[in-house]
This record gives C-alpha cells, structure tokens and sequence, in this order.
C-alpha cells in the first residue's frame, strides 16, 4: 500500500507545483463551476472566525459562546466605515478589526470576573444581545450593503471590484494567511507559552509572574480584532448582509467549526472551514439532501466530541502511516534544497515545507518551536530570500533542532536509566555543573552548608516577613495573628497537622488567599494587597500541594513558561517576529536547558508533563520557580505522594536549591523529611505558633513531641 | 406599571422551572446545561403534534413531560458522560452539540416556522384591576411555584436530594457511601429534562413557537440561574422574578417601547450588574 503513494523527488515536485498552480489560479480554472469559489470564499470567511476561536477558545480556554456577534460587530462598523466615511475595501478591514477587537475587550472585561461556565453565559448573553438589540437598531445597521460601492480616496489607490467572486477569492485569502502567519508566530512565542499557561491553571500561571488578567484581556483582544475582519469579509464578500448572519446559532456554528478543525490547530481551523464549504457545494448539489444542510454542523460537531476527539488537526498522525512520503515532509529538519529548473518554486516549496509542522501543529512542543527560532532570521530577508529561492542570499532556511542537552560528564549517563525517575537525580552532578566541584560526588562527600542558629539569623536579610498575619475563608480563621521569617539562604520548615493553616499562610503569601489583617513583607517591601503575579516578579516562587503543572506542554515548555518575567518583548513583537523577540526567545531557551540538565531532566524533556510520574512532576514544579529566578522558594508538602527513597532525594534536591542562594520555605507534615532539611522550625497548630527554633532544637522539644508529634501519629497525618 | 408586573409574571413563572432545572442538573453533574432551551423546545412541539394528531391535551402533556425525562436522559448519556473524563468545557460543549443538533431535528421535523400550540388550561382570562390574564398564563405560574416548592423540599428535605448534591460534590465518597453517582447524575438530567418539558410546553401554549426562538428562551433563564450562583433553587426563583420583572417592565415605558431588543439589552445589562456585583464569588478561588 505504501508503495503505491511513495513518490519519487520528481513526482512530489510535480504534485506540488500542480496544487500550488490550482490554489493559485482557482477562480480562473476552466473546470471550476462558478459556485465552487464563490463556497471556496465562504470557506475564507469561517476559517477566520475559526482561527479567532482557537485562539480564544482552544488556547486560552475561554469557551465563546457569542462570537457570531463579535463578527457582526465588525462587518455593521465597516458598512458605517465604507458607506459613512468612504473607505475603501482594504483598508476598511482595519475599521472591522479594530471595531471587533474593542467590543471583545469590553466584553471579556466583564467577563474577566467570572471564570468557566459562566463566561460561556455571559457570552451567550452577548451574543443574543447583539442580535435581539444592536443589529437591530437603525443607527448600526445603516450601510448593511456594498452595492453602491462608495468611492472614496483611498479607493483610488486599491480600486478593484472586491466582490467580484474573483477577485474576492485572492482577497479573502490573502487575509486568511495574513491571520494564520501571525496567529502561528504568537503561538510559538511568550505570549503563546502565557495563553496555554493561563489555559492550564491560572493560579500556576500567576505564580511564575505571568498576569492572568491582561493575558486574557490581550485573547479577547487578538480573537476579536480576526472576528470583526471577518466581518468585513462577510460584509464585501457577500455584498450585504442581515442579522440572521450573526444570530446565536451562528455563534455555536463557528464553535462547531473550530472543534471540527481541533480546536487548537490553526491549520485544522482552515481544514474544517473547507470541510464545512465542501459540504455546502455538496448540498447545494445532490437534490436528495436538500434540507439536511442544517443538521450537518451539529452532528460533525458531535462527531469531533465523542467519535474522532481532536478533530481534522489528529488526521495527519492517523494517516502518516499509510503515507510514508507524507510522513518524511512533516520532518523538521528541512532536506538540502537542489537549485533546480525553477528556484522560485524550490524556494517556496521549501518555506512551505518548513513551514507545514507549524501549521497543522497543535501545541508547540519543545522541539518543534526551538527548530523555529533556529531557522529565521529577519522576516523581511527571509521572506525575500524564501520568494526569490535564495536568490536574494539570506541565511538558508535551516532547520535545526536544540543542541543536545547531553553535556554532562562522560560515564554518568550509563549509570542512569532511561527512566523519569526521581532515583535519576544525581546531586553531584548538580554541583559538576555549576563549576564548584568537578567530577561526580556521591551524596556523603557533597559540601554541607552550615547549621544556621537563631543567633545567627538576626544578622541575616530577611527575605520573607509576616507579621501577626490574620487570614481565613468566610468566617473560618485559618491563621490567627501569625508572625514568622525567612532568611536569606535558609531552609524553614513550617510543620502542623491537617487542617492548622499551614496551606492557608503559604497562600496568603503568595497572594492567592486575601489577608483580613495583619502584613507580609518580601526582600523588604510590603506586598500585603499585591496580587499574585506581583509577588513572582519581586522572586517569590511556589510549588502546589497538587501539582499544577500545564499537563498538555511539553517538561521543557513547562519550564519555558517561566521565563516570563525575563522575557521584555511585547506582543506585536511576537507578532512581527522581530530580532529582538527571537534574541530573548533563545535566551531563554538556553536559560532552561541549563535548568534541565540541572535537575538532570534530559531524557523527558519533550513529554508532555501529565504522562511523568508524581516524583517528577513535583521535580518540574521546583524547576519552574527557580526559571523564575525566585530568591525565595515556597514548597507545599513536595513530599505527599512520595514514597521513601524519592522523599530522600527530594531532601538533597532542596538541600542542592539552598546552596544557590535560594531561600526555601517548606510547608509539611512529614515531621522527619522537615527537620532533615530545615534549618528552623516552626510549629503551627490551629492557626497558631506552637513552638519556633533551630530544627535539630525543636525536633527534640519535649513539649512538641508530647503536643504535636504524638497527637499527628494519632490523625494519621 | 402594576400592569406591565401582572403580565410579566408568566414570563416569571417560565424562567424559574428553566432556572430551577438548570440548577438541579448543575448541582448534581457540575455541567452547565446549554441544550436546556431545546429540551423545553421538543416536548413543546411533540405535545403540539400529538394534539394535532387527536390525543386529549391531558395525555399529550404527560406524554411530552415524559419525553423530556427521556430527553434529558439521552443528552446525559450521549453528550456529556463520555465527555466526563475530558473537561468540563468540553462537556458543556457537548451540551452545545446536543442544542444543535434538536434546533436542526426539530426544523427538519416541524418546519423552521413559528407555529401555535395547544392551550393547556381551558381557555378564559381572569381580571385583576385592568389587566387581564389568560388561564394559561396563571396556569403557568401556579405549577412553577408548586413545581419549585417540590423540589426544594425534595431536594432539601430528602435523601434523594442529599445524593444528588453528593455525588457531585464528592463522587468517590458518594460511591464509598453505597450511592452510584452515575445514577444520581442520570436522576437529576431526567428531573431536569422533565421540568423542562413543563416549561415548554405551558409557555408554548401561550406564547407562538419556532425551534430556534424557543429554544432561546432558556437565556433569560441562564441569568436567573447565575443571580441564583447555580447552586440553590430558592436564588434561581428570585433570579427569576428579578429578571422577567425586569424584562416585563420594558413594554411600560413608552420610550423604551420603540426601541427593538430593549428586553434583550436590559437582560444584558442585569447580567452585567450581577457578574459586576458578584463577579469575585464566582471567580472564587482555584485553590
């Protein structure tokens, strides 16, 4: 079977040049009926409402249930912008994006206060308000149509006769690819990496420094700009339009649409928007199934639900074992391109090439978007590089993949099995890297920081202060009028049983859980009313007591996501993909190989993180607050769920975490695994301190160990 | 305005047997239930069909109060169960395709037209002051004041309601107590379906009826829900009465008459205030 579709090199240029020669020539191709483009535009319009949804929906996570008006928004304001101001079609795109994108703003700045499901009804609300009430209010609605088209000055630069199903069709387009570009160079960005984070968990996504609220402001704001300039495309395409176009039913057509196409996937979006005109043609054809045409969105829908989860975006994967030719294109690694009969068509072939993984991609993986930053140099020279077949002499697309993580002694890596274990944590490795020490060291030999006293700590910075800190949910005191320090590059150990606040103070630290009074005070300023992702950016890091990781990205994209707070590029820089934001793209990449061979993550370093084992996701959990630069770690019970040797190595790791400098506060009720690896104590009981002291101190109080520890074994902590 | 409060209330009524059945199946499956509309919608038109067809109305409404419980059944089992283990979006999605999919079925079926339904009280209108209110309006009213009171107390006061809001809650210490939380969440998609079917086929049979528009109605009834927090019944009813009050008052203002959508927008704007004033509530904490 698979010989019969291996072509040869000759063969699969000839199946290339022909479907470019067809895309290219579509309206113009003798055997192409006239309804088949004007199905083909249509498939233009969806497939850029399709592409805001995966932007907002897929990536972000926020479910729209209201996009239809969103769309309509944009094409009544071009209709005012073209039949009011005399603006031409092209650039009255812009009035449709931008009328678009501030509706979606206001609107996700309501909806910013509700999170989930209830968004899904404000948008609902939304969308039914927008076709109960504003397409339906003369005012809006006053230029519905382009056929008196205005002529204004613009049109004098770009005149053309856009409707015309024709010209339309490279119009449409063009728009279409302009979109998927730049949606698929934010993905593979910082602020692509902060979409998915937000998506994953949002406290997560506070806690490495990442601003949840502008996050998703900036989706809405993105998603809505594509909505409204599909709007534009609605409104020249079709040369008028009514409120039906937009109604809520339309709305949960678009949905369909994107979940059909994978809903994460750029190109499924496009793919799904073709389905869905091919499926229109094919109605609008075949008299038997005229009247069916209204059932088909609800049932592919169901169809990509419950049958073929993931959608047209799975599709490539299912088929590339049948298509071994198809499966060798998808490669990132780029073959040499042959200056051959026609540079221009070896030139975009090979862009194409390159480009197709990211296309149909539907998460960035490690690998495949370090192989991006690699590749590109500016877009321009590129682009003129990319068009021209390297006649204009640019960097040759090469795509390459990260340089190999390994750079770890010779003869350590035999030892370690291929395993994702904790068990393949060498700490004398650890310090091998960092310069200190050459060669491995067993645990034993490793430099031990000394002892820090209680004397010794007043002449130390105080990294972490909280003073009489009273916080609780509803009328429940959690904590009542707690007071405690960290010092710089200490280990304090915060121990109690279930239920005597211990997760509640490490939450009101870090700003997830509001204080009712008292004051909490980082490296010297008061942070009390800052929110969350403040507090990451001044080097406070934390771990979850579950483990919040971003399941669906890669250990090394989890870790990416971290750099956050380092990464000084903005999103129109992402967008553009300018040097600068490739420059700090790869520092931080390099940033976090570092921190994978650290933590001696190599081999798992592509897995997505929800197929690794407990151990090491609590491992990742540590790496992602040290990517953050945090000067001071808070780890809430790292060890539950461990079991005796993994708890063992997990006491070198933090041990290891300190000897950088780091201060760490661990919160557990593992009495033994804290006063192992604590430098101080304190004991917490009911929302209150019970004891405080050097831990080899307080470890051995009998008062502790006849109030606390006894009562413990007898919960059963 | 005494006037545009008297008939206001059968919308009233309508919003809060939506309302108090999307709090049962949130309550008992965390699923937002967005085919609600369509599954009012359906029964409406079967109970219509089989009045056409010559069955008494009595037996028709039991037979369309039945079809919701087997609706709401269906839409469990084929839409949302599967989707259990994905996420909860994607199960409110799923709700979604379930919507699409009756809206299309019952277009193809009946015609996408507006059509009447079949009274169900005996025709005659009651005068209170000027107003005059059709049997089936207070009709309406009457059976979602008793059908809200029903269930509170038994979702209050008996075991089956204490295992609906368990199974939810805690679905492993439910099983551990010897109840099948998959049967509990069945339980509460069938009551669901069922009060549904109610609220369908009573403001179908005073009000005129297309697949689409009827199944839109559930809208102002997701707002009551979350003026209620989606999580008790006494909330959904008193969203109820805030927002078909609100969108009944509309009609009284004569500037405000001209105007098309003005309940829309007002049910906007209400929802708007609710999220504003509510907004960190629902926001609540992830951790």
């Amino acid at each position: 079977m698979s010989a019969s579709v291996h072509l040869s090199r000759a063969g699969k240029r000839l199946a290339f040049l022909s479907l470019l020669a067809i895309v290219l020539w579509l309206p113009y191709l003798p055997f192409v009926p006239y309804s088949v483009v004007g199905n083909v535009n249509v498939a233009a319009e969806y497939a850029l409402v399709a592409v805001s949804l995966v932007v907002l929906v897929g990536w972000v996570g926020q479910i729209s249930l209201g996009h239809a008006a969103l769309v309509g928004v944009g094409a009544y304001i071009t209709g005012l912008a073209m039949g009011g101001l005399h603006v031409g079609f092209p650039v009255s795109l812009l009035w449709g994006a931008a009328g678009g994108m501030v509706v979606a703003v206001v609107l996700g700045a309501v909806a910013l206060r509700v999170r989930g499901l209830y968004l899904a009804v404000a948008t609902l609300i939304f969308g039914w308000v927008g076709q109960e009430f504003l397409f339906r209010q003369a005012w809006f609605t006053r230029h519905s149509s382009v056929t008196a088209a205005p002529v204004g000055k613009w049109d004098t630069i770009f005149y053309w006769n856009w409707p015309d199903r024709k010209v339309f069709y490279y119009a449409a387009w063009a728009t279409v690819a302009l979109a998927v570009y730049l949606m698929a160079n934010l993905r593979d960005s910082k602020t692509g990496r902060a979409f998915f984070a937000v998506r994953g968990s949002e406290a997560a996504a506070a806690s490495v420094g990442i601003d949840v609220v502008r996050t998703k402001l900036a989706a809405f704001a993105v998603s809505g700009l594509l909505a409204g300039a599909a709007g534009t495309l609605i409104l020249v395409g079709q040369q008028a339009v009514t409120p039906e176009a937009f109604s809520v039913d339309k709305s949960l057509f678009f949905l369909a649409v994107a979940v059909v196409g994978g809903l994460s996937s750029l190109g499924g979006a496009v793919a799904a928007s073709l389905l869905f005109a091919f499926i229109n043609e094919a109605f609008f054809r075949v008299r038997a199934l005229e009247g069916w045409l209204t059932v088909v969105p609800a049932v592919l829908l169901a169809a990509a639900l419950l049958l073929y989860r993931g959608g047209l975006a799975r599709l490539p994967d299912d088929v590339a074992p049948w298509l071994r030719s198809a499966r060798r294109r998808l490669d990132p690694v780029l073959e040499p391109v042959v200056v051959g009969f026609n540079r221009v068509a070896d030139g975009l072939a090979a862009w194409l090439r390159a480009h197709a993984n990211r296309l149909r991609g539907r998460l960035p993986t490690g690998e495949r978007s370090a192989a991006v930053v690699v590749k590109r140099a500016g877009p321009v020279t590129t682009l003129l590089s990319r068009l021209t077949g390297g006649l204009v002499r640019a960097p040759r697309p090469v795509v390459r993949t990260e340089p190999p993580l390994d750079l770890v002694p010779p003869g350590v890596a035999e030892e370690q099995g291929p395993g994702a274990s904790i068990t393949a944590l060498p700490v004398g490795r650890l310090a091998a890297d960092t310069g200190s020490v050459t060669g491995v060291l067993p645990f034993d030999k490793m430099p031990r920081q000394p002892v820090v006293m209680a004397a010794d700590r007043d002449e130390r910075r105080v990294v972490l202060g909280v003073e009489s800190l009273t916080a609780g949910f509803g009328g429940l005191v959690a904590n009542d009028a707690l007071s405690l320090t960290v010092c710089d590059g200490e280990v304090v150990g915060l121990i109690g049983p279930n239920g005597s606040g211990k997760t509640t103070l490490l939450n009101a630290v870090t700003g997830f859980v509001p204080v009712t009074a008292g004051r909490i005070e980082l490296f010297g300023q008061d942070v009390t009313d800052l929110p969350p992702h403040h507090r990451a950016q001044l080097g406070l890091g934390r771990t979850f007591q579950r483990v919040r990781l971003f399941g669906q990205l890669s250990l090394f994209d989890n870790l990416l996501v971290a750099t956050h707070q380092h990464n000084p590029t903005g999103i129109l820089s992402h967008l553009a993909v300018t040097p600068g934001s490739l420059a700090a793209e790869a520092e931080a990449r390099r940033q976090v190989q570092r921190v994978v061979r650290l933590l001696d993550l190599r081999d798992v370093a592509h897995t997505p993180v929800r197929d690794l084992p407990l151990a090491v996701q609590r491992i990742v959990e540590l790496g992602r607050a040290l990517v953050t630069g945090a000067k001071l770690v808070l780890l809430d019970e790292p060890a539950s769920g461990l079991d005796a040797t993994e708890t063992a190595r997990l006491v070198e790791l933090i041990r290891y975490v300190r000897s950088l400098g780091v201060a760490v506060l661990v919160v557990e009720h593992d009495v033994k695994m804290v006063s192992d690896v604590s430098d101080y104590l304190y004991v917490l009981e009911r929302g209150r301190l019970l004891a405080e002291g050097p831990a080899f101190l307080v470890a051995m109080d009998e008062a502790v160990i006849a109030a606390y520890l006894g009562r413990t074994a007898g919960a059963g902590a | 305005m005494l006037r545009s409060f008297l008939l206001s209330l059968p919308n009233v009524g309508a919003y809060a047997i939506l309302a108090v059945g999307i709090v049962v199946i949130f309550r008992a499956s965390k699923v937002l239930n967005l085919a609600h509309g369509a599954m009012a919608m359906v029964p409406a038109y079967l109970v219509s069909s089989l009045h056409q067809a010559g069955l008494p109305i009595g037996v028709a409404f039991v037979l369309g109060v039945l079809s919701g419980g087997v609706l709401g059944l269906v839409v469990e089992r084929a839409f949302v169960r599967p989707l259990r283990q994905v996420s909860v979006a994607a199960q409110t999605v799923g709700t979604v395709a379930a919507f699409g999919l009756m809206v299309a079925l019952a277009g193809k079926v009946w015609g996408t037209g507006t059509r009447l339904s079949p009274a169900v009280f005996p025709e005659g209108t009651v005068h209170i002051g000027s107003v005059s209110l059709r049997a089936g309006q207070l009709g309406l009213l009457a059976v979602a004041i008793m059908l809200a009171a029903g269930l509170g107390a038994l979702l209050q006061l008996t075991d089956i309601g204490m295992v609906l809001r368990g199974a939810a809650d805690s679905p492993r210490a439910a099983s551990l107590m010897g109840v099948d939380p998959d049967l509990a969440a069945s339980g509460a998609w069938v009551l669901g379906g069922a009060t549904a079917a109610v609220a369908g086929i009573l403001l179908a049979a005073v009000t005129t009826m297309s697949p689409l528009t009827m199944s839109l109605q559930a809208i102002p009834a997701f707002v009551a829900a979350l003026i209620g927090g989606l999580a008790s019944l006494g909330g959904a009813v008193a969203g109820a009465a805030v927002v078909g009050v609100a969108t009944g008052i509309v009609p009284a203002v004569a500037s405000l008459q001209r105007v098309h959508g003005m309940q829309q927008l007002v049910l906007g704007l209400v929802a708007v205030a609710v999220m504003v004033a509510r907004g960190e509530r629902y926001a609540g904490s992830e951790l």
